[in-house]
This record gives C-alpha cells, structure tokens and sequence, in this order.
C-alpha cells in the first residue's frame, strides 16, 4: 500500500511529500486513492448505494429512474454488488405485480462508509500538500 | 440538464414520501375548509363545515390518498424505509384537527387568538426547518414561511373579533395556497430528477453528508 505507482511519474511522487517532517509514516493521498474499493467506485454502483443507503430499500423501477442506466446496466451493476454481498435482492409481489427490492446488507453499508472516509481521506490529503519547489 | 448531486439523490431517496407533491396539494385542500368554517358565524352552520371537514378527511384518506401513492409507485417506482413519527398520516390528521379546534376556539372565546399563533408558528417552524435541512432543493418551503411571516406582522394590526377572523380566514387562504405550490414544486423536483436521471455522473469528492 506505501509504493506510488510508476504511472503517477517523478514529479508526482515528489507531491506527496507531507508536513510532518519526515519522522513518522503517512498515508498519502494516492495511497489512499489506490486503498480505494474499485467495486463501489465506480459512478453507477456507487449513484445505488448513495440511494440505497438513504432508504430501507427501493424497487428496480426507482433504482433505474435515478440512475439513469438502462434496464440491462442496472441489473448487471445490481448483480455484481451482490454477488460481492453489499446488496440484497428480494423479488416479491404486491397485489398482482412483482416487484424486486434491492437492499443494502450490512457489508454493503460498512463498504460504502469507507469509502467516504477514503474519500475524505484523501481530500484531507491534498489539501495538506506543500507545492513544489522548482529551483 | 442532468444533475450530478450525490446529496439530491439522498434526498430524493431518502425523503420520496415527503416529496410526492400531490399529496402536499390535497392536505393544503383541509385549509380553505377550515377559512369556510371560521368565516361562519352561526354555530349551527359551523357543525355543517366540521361535517365537511370529516368528510374530506375520510375520502382523503381511504380513497385520494392511495390513488396518489399507486400513481408515485407504478410512475417513479417504490422506496421502503421506516415511517419517521413526523410523516405518519395519523400525526397529519391530529395536527390538522387540533389547529381546526384551536381557530374555532377563537371565534368562541375572544381575545385569545390561541389559533391565530398556532397558526402562524405552525406555517413557519415547520416549515423552515425543511429549507434549513434540505437547501437548496427544497428553498420553495419559503413560500408558507414567508405567509406565516408575513401574517404575524399583520397579527399586529388585529383589534376586534372581526379583525382577528378576516386575518385568520386570509391566512388559511393564503397558506394553504403556499403550501399546495410548494407541493407542485415538491412534485417538479421529484419529477425532473427521476426521468432525467439524477446520478448519471456521481463525482466522488462529493461526499452526501458534506
């Protein structure tokens, strides 16, 4: 988690350097970025869980309006997520129509705490970065 | 335009009952109901305007009232959560009632105008505190706020009985068509978010608890 990747280059690298001197370990920015979890980072997983988060649960039909993914999108995005066990889903029927909730799990909102923390994390992060000297 | 609002889709998720304006605009509908009955001065008439009033209460609420949820649920789709204590109907139907009481009171035992602060505290307090959580979304709530404002510098001016029940039925006027058009602005809100929508891009530095 502490080696920067190549692709961020030299000058990059020299950008992480903290105020604290140099006498205890820091997390940097891009350490924290790397830390990220790729499956709730994408923009259409996450825009569900930012929803699912703020209810109980919410029927496919909600999820595609405020995503605005397609049928075929949602449900593949739908699928990964719990396959990684963050959502649940649950297929019912209320009166003669059937309806799929999707729910988040317990792993699914501890999952998508994190990442805001990451997140802000990271934010902290650069705005503590000194700028570059030059000469 | 698409928003790129983590915290509208908060919102909208998280507060869909509260925004599905049409039921905002049919509540408002108590309050011309009450202007009616205050507005009478025979206590018999006012029997016949309490009637009216039950009987708006009840086709609102085993007929109109889930018309509107199964236009919302088969438009815009369906969200569970737990009924906080504020939305739940039963608390509406006693607030709406006990402030029906209080503006008949009035008109019964001049110069209280017990109804006439409820009324006002009721248009503002409540109704600032949703500008105050969810700005700037919902900033149209300032609409009743501005009403209940307003009425309370008018309240100044109130002298006789007669004075306090022309105030009283200009404010439920008033209000009630503040509060229907914030609950038409509740309904364009919900509407334009969910059919364009809300999170085609959601920016991660966008925290929805910022």
């Amino acid at each position: 988690m502490s080696r920067i990747p190549a692709s961020f280059g030299s000058d990059q690298a020299l950008l992480v350097r903290g105020s604290n001197n140099g006498t205890e370990p820091m997390n940097t920015p891009f350490e924290y970025l790397q830390s990220l979890n790729r499956l709730v980072h994408e923009p259409a997983r996450l825009a569900i869980l930012v929803a699912l988060s703020a209810c109980d649960k919410a029927d496919f039909l909600f999820l595609l309006n405020i995503t605005g993914l397609t049928k075929g999108n949602l449900s593949s995005h739908l699928s990964k997520l719990a396959d990684a066990g963050l959502v649940e889903i649950e297929k019912k029927f209320e009166g003669k129509t059937p309806v799929t909730y999707a729910k988040l799990t317990l792993e699914g909102k501890e999952a998508h705490k994190e990442y805001w923390e990451s997140v802000d994390k990271v934010r902290t992060g650069i705005k503590q970065l000194k700028p570059l000297r030059t000469t | 335009m698409i928003s790129s609002d983590s915290r509208l889709i908060r919102l909208i998720a998280g507060r869909y009952r509260e925004l599905q304006g049409w039921g905002t605009v049919a509540n408002a509908g108590f309050l011309p109901l009450m202007a009616a009955a205050v507005r009478e001065p025979s206590p018999t008439r006012i029997v016949m305007w309490i009637a009216a009033f039950g009987a708006y209460a009840i086709v609102w609420d085993l007929w109109f009232r889930l018309k509107i949820e199964r236009y919302y649920a088969t438009r815009f789709g369906r969200v569970g959560g737990a009924e906080s204590f504020s939305t739940h109907p039963g608390v509406e139907y006693g607030f709406i009632g006990f402030f029906f009481v209080a503006l008949l009171f009035d008109q019964q035992a001049p110069p209280l105008a017990l109804g006439a602060y409820i009324m006002m505290a009721a248009l503002t307090c409540p109704f600032a505190w949703i500008v105050v959580r969810d700005w700037p979304h919902r900033g149209h709530w300032l609409l009743p706020v501005a009403v209940g404002a307003s009425s309370g510098l008018r309240l100044l001016s109130v002298v006789t009985p007669a004075d306090l029940r022309d105030w009283e039925v200009l404010v439920c006027v008033a209000g009630s068509l503040a509060i229907a058009a914030a609950g038409l602005l509740d309904h364009r809100l919900l509407a334009k978010t969910l059919t364009a929508g809300a999170a085609e891009h959601v920016p991660a530095a966008q925290h929805p608890s910022a």
